[in-house]
């Protein structure tokens, strides 16, 4: 009978169904390393860092941005968070908790793998934060191996008990959760349960994704895309997101540590961009949209403004934005600013808004966009019921009744029906 | 055509009119001695009295003053057992029949616990979600009586596929119990066990509702599962208490044993009352002698099942296939349509069907609206379905435990009820039918598990490495997990670093693990007559012999006919049509030796070698694979006495690799049964390994027989087809377990409607023609080793049934019909049977 290995082999191999499409190759090409595990402490070295544990499993390495440096068009500096920064216009529960600048700690993981569940570790934790001089520390913590996470998670104990707040990229749904689940793992209550935690990536989307507005040049949301287009930083020689589990698998097999120390950069890079990106989002929040380098920052930061339910300075946004816009950027703006100009019962000035709308409309165009239909029917209504205007409530309607169908062309029919009756009152 | 009278007051009178009529049959064909019998066995089984035991002295006074509030003033015995076993912290696993009161034995214990420390955490695993549904409403009464007794408030919660995101969050913080099914606990509980945390940390109890549902394939996962569960356990503290619940099998405590990997206390005296139940088996007439054919049995159990129908009894009808379900359900609606436009009175279940539709069907069993449920196995499983007056079973189970199981879904509570078997004119079917007291009489099966098949034990090995990292000086299970995962690690899987084996891939190995089948892969059948809707589902293996092109699908009686089958897309695009056949696929299976894992050979040269010879060199043997390979031993299977005979012909059994292809389909007309078309189909090869028991007739014992060439193919064809279906009867297995093919010639039908079938250009047979009995699961589950163990009693049985046949040359009950099998299969199977077994031979008739 063959022995249990040969048969084993034989039934790991057979695994992969017979003529099922391989799965996408993310995996570097692996060749068995017969050479031994370095020694404790090699890996430590070549990294530029020091053990944390004798065995050293768990690896520290610290790195100093130093406050006069520059990232992309800001200074270091100029980037530590500051009392006066208005925080609450972006997340008022963060903004509550009372000096939430004393010891702001930017946050970021690396790790193997997006799946969740037990078997995946955080092999690398990233923590940020301002010194008095400025300088932008930033202290990382890597396992070379497995059993070094326990001292990972005492060392990120410590850094989270003495932080005020924590911030980070998508924290919320990834990188927070992940970890509490690794304290569990280690039967040990989460440092973060009650930390205040401000997530950057849903004000980083408001300001800068702009999902109503098309444009070619827009590569999404990740902060490395962010520092490119806001901050006019580039990256050179970035690891892929993508390729980092892969990497540290192969390291551990290997103990190769060139494989790893990209990702090292890589996760200093995005906590530096998170400090500076929140800092730049907070400057032009408090500064307003003067300070704005495009249109389209102006209109999205209206709409903060909006939210936080300070209208005088939306309605400033909007209005420069409209001022300085493409047309795109216009129609929205204007859009925005009828609806402000409604709430406030400025009734004249909204009309004059939607109006603003339909002339950016190309001559000869005979279909509308959603919000040209929205501004073609809240002009019917203004004609019809405030400004009397019965002929010019007409035409609007027409208008809408030609790009129309179903229940919204029979709301249409109603109104035009309504409006023949008015008329021919009139004419008796 | 006939509408159904309404529903009776006196459920018993007219259980007993129609019962009269059928015994009369019984009567008469006793008188008759020549007489066909047609109703062959009738058992009346008596009202059994309760019998009630004290309240255990652990069990939490204010918990017995609810129960008392809710009218239990007292304990069955089996119930009072079970609950101060659980309570004192052994596992137990109690016997109950249906109706008994088992989920007391269970919940009084638990809720006892929560109420004594409100930490206290309980898993439940139910082997399906609709069970878990059902028990959930009873728990939730129960917990609301504890809570109003001062208990605070006790949480109880379904976790399984269909909780809502949002709500498992909730779930995991504030339930006590938590009821969920093996599936969501491999995969939704035990890769995410630090959300789980306080669960594990306080798990007191774990209950295994209807453990018999555990064998074979899915009973070695579980097996495997709760190795992973006990692992996560001990990291967090936990060691639980296991009670478990079974229907009568014959090995409960060592099924339970080897699931849970401890020891565990039976109670298996049930103290419940029971009302008094007719038992029957009905044989369908034979109406062609010389071939040896009978009455449809699915015609045969339409009557019978009309018989009761028209006295205004609910019933239930179980049927061994899907097809066979479907057919059934066609033949009782036709003889029932309702007024046009009323609710359907007749329905048909089996899996496949969507969840709405069976939830629908189970209601309206419970309020009476359903009269008639047709149904394979699927509702066999404890789903309440209320008091049914009487289960038709078409065809034999395949098993005493489940023939048991199913007569259980008639007469639940007290009163008179019956079940009646129909057997069909399959070999097994007739054996029971020809001797009745070796159901009524033999203790039943034993419930099989392999947890250490190979390809189920590394899929495992793996998610329990994803799970917590293994150390290097570790366990999991008997074999050696240390060279598991040296060799996973080969493959990247795993990694050794320090002492402990780290998971090295970003995927999550239980996604890809499906505790049902060894593959996760399956069907849906779209079907298109109307826009596109998915109908239904059906599993890879059966896939392409159900649904190939030109296949009749069946759903509740509507006929489909699959127009395109895509099979990279795993999809099945079916039309509805009107026709008045179903198709059959005709498969073929070539079998490979790949290892031997232990052989016995005949010396056929000199059949007189002295008995002590043959006994030494069969001992030897059995030492040296226990030797060779203790790991493989099958834990569940003890092996037979010495042997004290040594048989003319090769056994062994080892590693086979087997290739199936489905090559064509048989059209088959409804009723009749008749062979009206064919067609020819290419499909893909489906391959697999697995372990396989086979038998090799030397040349010279083919040399002995004096028939020619084409009739000795039939008769080793004829032989196997015989072995194929009698080694089911002796193992506990359902006929689809067992693959068989003979020197890689095999032409099979897909169901048991019909015989062997036989091919156009059927190969020569080798010169030593080898019969494999092949376990129908990639990695073999366990039966191959037993079948090479009961090798003699697997020949005698064959022999009987043979013998015993009242046909002149074969037919669908022994050998195989004459048509297909040739004229002198049954001859020539007989012959090589008695040379087997070196009797003398008389010299053939001619």
């Amino acid at each position: 009978m063959r022995d249990l290995a040969t048969r084993l082999r034989d039934v790991v191999r057979r695994e992969r169904p017979a003529g099922a499409q391989a799965p996408p190759v993310r995996e570097l090409t692996y060749v068995p390393d017969p050479d031994p595990a370095p020694l404790p402490g090699q890996a430590a070295v070549a990294l530029g860092g020091r053990a944390l544990d004798p065995a050293g499993a768990c690896i520290i390495v610290e790195r100093v941005h130093e406050a006069d440096r520059s990232h992309g068009r800001k200074r270091i500096e100029t980037c530590a968070p500051e009392a006066s920064a208005p925080l609450h216009l972006f997340d008022p529960r963060a903004a509550a908790q009372p000096d939430w600048w004393r010891r702001v700690v930017f946050f970021d993981i690396e790790t193997t793998g997006l799946s969740g569940g037990a078997g995946t570790l955080a092999f690398l934790a990233g923590c940020g934060w301002f010194d008095a001089s400025g300088a932008f520390v930033v202290r990382q913590f890597f396992l070379a191996g497995p059993a070094g996470e326990r001292a990972m998670l005492d060392a990120l104990g410590a850094i989270f008990d003495d932080a005020s707040l924590i911030v980070t990229y998508n924290g919320r749904t990834f990188d927070v959760p992940f970890m509490e689940t690794r304290w569990a793992f280690h039967r040990s209550a989460a440092p973060t349960d009650d930390l205040a935690h401000f997530d950057m990536l849903p004000p980083a989307r408001r300001l800068w994704s702009h999902r109503e507005i098309e444009s070619p040049e827009h590569d999404g949301c990740s902060l490395s895309a962010l520092e490119r287009r806001v901050l006019g930083f580039h990256r050179l020689d970035d690891v892929p997101g993508f390729e980092i589990p892969a990497r540290y698998f192969q390291f551990l097999r290997t103990g190769d540590p060139s494989l790893v120390s990209g990702v090292l950069d890589h996760n200093r890079h995005d906590l530096v961009s998170l400090a500076v990106v929140m800092s730049h989002a907070l400057w032009l929040a408090q500064e307003g949209p003067e300070a704005c380098r495009e249109a389209v920052e102006r209109l999205a930061l209206g709409r903060i403004y909006e939210r936080a339910d300070d209208c005088a300075r939306a309605q400033r946004a909007y209005e420069l934005a409209e001022r300085t816009g493409d047309a795109e950027v216009r129609r929205h703006a204007l859009a925005r600013l009828a609806l402000l100009h409604r709430r406030a019962e400025r009734h004249a000035d909204a009309a004059a808004a939607w109006q603003g709308v339909l002339d950016l409309v190309p001559r000869g165009r005979r279909t509308l966009s959603t919000l040209e239909r929205r501004a073609v029917e809240a002009l019917a209504i203004h004609h019809e019921h405030r400004a009397k205007d019965l002929t010019s409530a007409r035409r609007f309607a027409e208008a809408l009744g030609a790009s129309s169908t179903g229940r919204q062309r029979q709301e249409t029919d109603r109104r035009l029906q309504r409006l023949a009756r008015k008329m021919e009152g009139k004419l008796i | 055509m006939t509408t159904l009278p309404a529903v009776t007051g006196d459920k018993d009178h007219s259980l007993q009119a129609a019962l009269a009529r059928m015994l009369a049959e019984h009567e008469r064909a006793l008188a008759d001695e020549a007489g066909d019998a047609h109703v062959t066995a009738v058992r009346k089984l008596p009202a059994v009295e309760a019998a009630y035991a004290p309240w255990p002295d652990a069990i939490d006074a204010r918990l017995r003053r609810a129960l008392e509030a809710r009218g239990i003033a007292q304990l069955y015995t089996h119930q009072a057992e079970s609950i101060a076993h659980a309570l004192d912290g052994r596992n137990v696993v109690v016997i109950t029949p249906t109706a008994s009161g088992k989920t007391l034995c269970y919940n009084a214990p638990v809720l006892s616990r929560i109420m004594a420390d409100s930490s206290t955490r309980a898993l439940y695993l139910f082997p399906t979600k609709a069970l878990a549904q059902d028990q959930l409403a009873e728990l939730h009464q129960m917990a609301q009586l504890v809570g109003a007794e001062g208990a605070g408030e006790v949480g109880v919660f379904t976790y399984d596929g269909d909780t809502p995101q949002d709500a498992r969050r909730a779930i995991r913080a504030r339930a006590h119990v938590v009821l969920s099914n093996p599936d969501m606990l491999h995969a939704g509980i035990l890769p995410h066990h630090p959300r789980w945390a306080k669960l594990f940390e306080n798990l007191r109890f774990v209950i295994i509702d209807e453990l018999h549902a555990y064998r074979g394939v899915f009973g070695s996962h579980l097996a495997n599962v709760l190795r992973r569960l006990r692992r996560v356990c001990r990291h967090y503290g936990s060691d639980p208490t296991f009670i478990c619940s079974s229907a009568t099998i014959a090995n409960p405590r060592e099924l339970a044993e080897h699931l849970v990997g401890d020891t565990f206390e039976l109670v298996d005296r049930s103290g419940a009352p029971r009302g008094e139940k007719y038992f029957l088996i009905v044989n369908p007439p034979v109406v062609n002698r010389e071939l040896g054919i009978r009455r449809s049995y699915l015609a045969e159990t339409r009557r019978v099942a009309i018989e009761f129908l028209k006295r205004g009894l609910q019933l239930i009808v179980f049927a061994q296939s899907r097809l066979s379900t479907e057919i059934l359900t066609t033949y009782l609606k036709d003889a029932f349509a309702g007024p046009p436009g009323s609710a359907d009175v007749i329905r048909g279940y089996r899996g496949g069907y969507l969840p709405l539709r069976r939830r629908e069907i189970e209601r309206g069993l419970r309020s009476g609206d359903v009269r008639c449920v047709v149904s394979t196995n699927a509702l066999e499983l404890g789903i309440d379905i209320g008091a049914l007056d009487v289960a038709v079973m078409a065809g034999y189970p395949g098993s005493i435990a489940a023939t048991w199981q199913r007569a259980g879904r008639a007469g639940r509570r007290s009163g008179r009820s019956a079940a009646v078997l129909v057997v069909s004119s399959a070999p097994i079917d007739q054996f029971v039918a020809r001797h009745p007291d070796f159901f009524f009489d033999a203790s039943p099966e034993h419930a099989l598990v392999n947890p250490d098949n190979l390809h189920i034990l590394l899929d495992h090995v793996k998610c329990a490495a994803f799970e917590l990292p293994f150390g290097t000086d570790e366990a999991f299970g008997s074999l050696n997990v240390q060279e598991m995962l040296q060799i996973l690690s080969e493959e990247g899987f795993v990694h050794n670093v320090g002492d402990q084996w780290q998971w090295t891939q970003e995927s999550y190995p239980a996604d890809a693990v499906s505790l049902r089948s060894v593959t996760s892969d399956n069907f849906v059948v779209v079907d298109t007559t109307n826009g596109e809707r998915v109908i239904g589902e059906t599993s890879f293996t059966s896939g392409p012999s159900t649904l190939h092109e030109k296949a009749i699908y069946l759903v509740e009686g509507t006929l489909y006919q699959v127009e395109r089958f895509d099979f990279e897309g795993r999809k099945a695009f079916v039309k509805a049509v009107e026709c008045d056949y179903y198709t059959d696929a005709i498969t073929y299976t070539k079998v490979t030796i790949l290892d031997t894992f232990a052989t016995s050979s005949a010396d056929a040269a000199s059949p007189e070698a002295s008995a002590i010879d043959v006994a030494a060199e069969a001992a030897g043997i059995d030492d040296d694979r226990e030797d060779e390979a203790p790991a493989h031993e099958l834990s569940t299977y003890s092996p037979p006495a010495p042997l004290t005979t040594m048989l003319a012909v090769d056994r062994a059994h080892g590693e086979v690799h087997v290739v199936s292809r489905v090559v064509g389909f048989k059209k088959i007309k409804f009723y009749t049964n008749e062979n009206v078309g064919s067609g020819e189909l290419d499909l893909p090869e489906q391959q697999m390994h697995t372990t396989a028991y086979w038998l090799t007739i030397p040349r010279t014992v083919m040399a002995q027989l004096p028939f020619g060439s084409a009739d000795r193919r039939d008769g080793v064809i004829g032989l196997a087809h015989a072995m194929r279906n009698i080694a089911p009867l002796l193992l506990m297995c359902d006929g689809h377990d067992l693959g068989m093919s003979i020197d890689g010639i095999s032409l099979d039908g897909g169901n048991r409607l019909g015989g062997t079938v036989r091919g156009a250009t059927l190969p020569e047979l080798a010169a030593d023609p080898t019969i494999f009995l092949y376990d129908n699961y990639p990695g073999g589950i366990g039966f191959s080793e037993p079948l090479y163990g009961m090798h003699e009693v697997l020949i005698a049985r064959t022999r009987e049934l043979i013998d015993e046949c009242p046909c002149e040359s074969g037919c669908p009950s022994c050998v195989g019909p004459e048509g297909a099998t040739g004229p002198r299969a049954k001859a020539v199977a007989s012959h090589l049977l008695r040379l087997f077994e070196g009797d003398a031979v008389p010299a053939p008739p001619f």
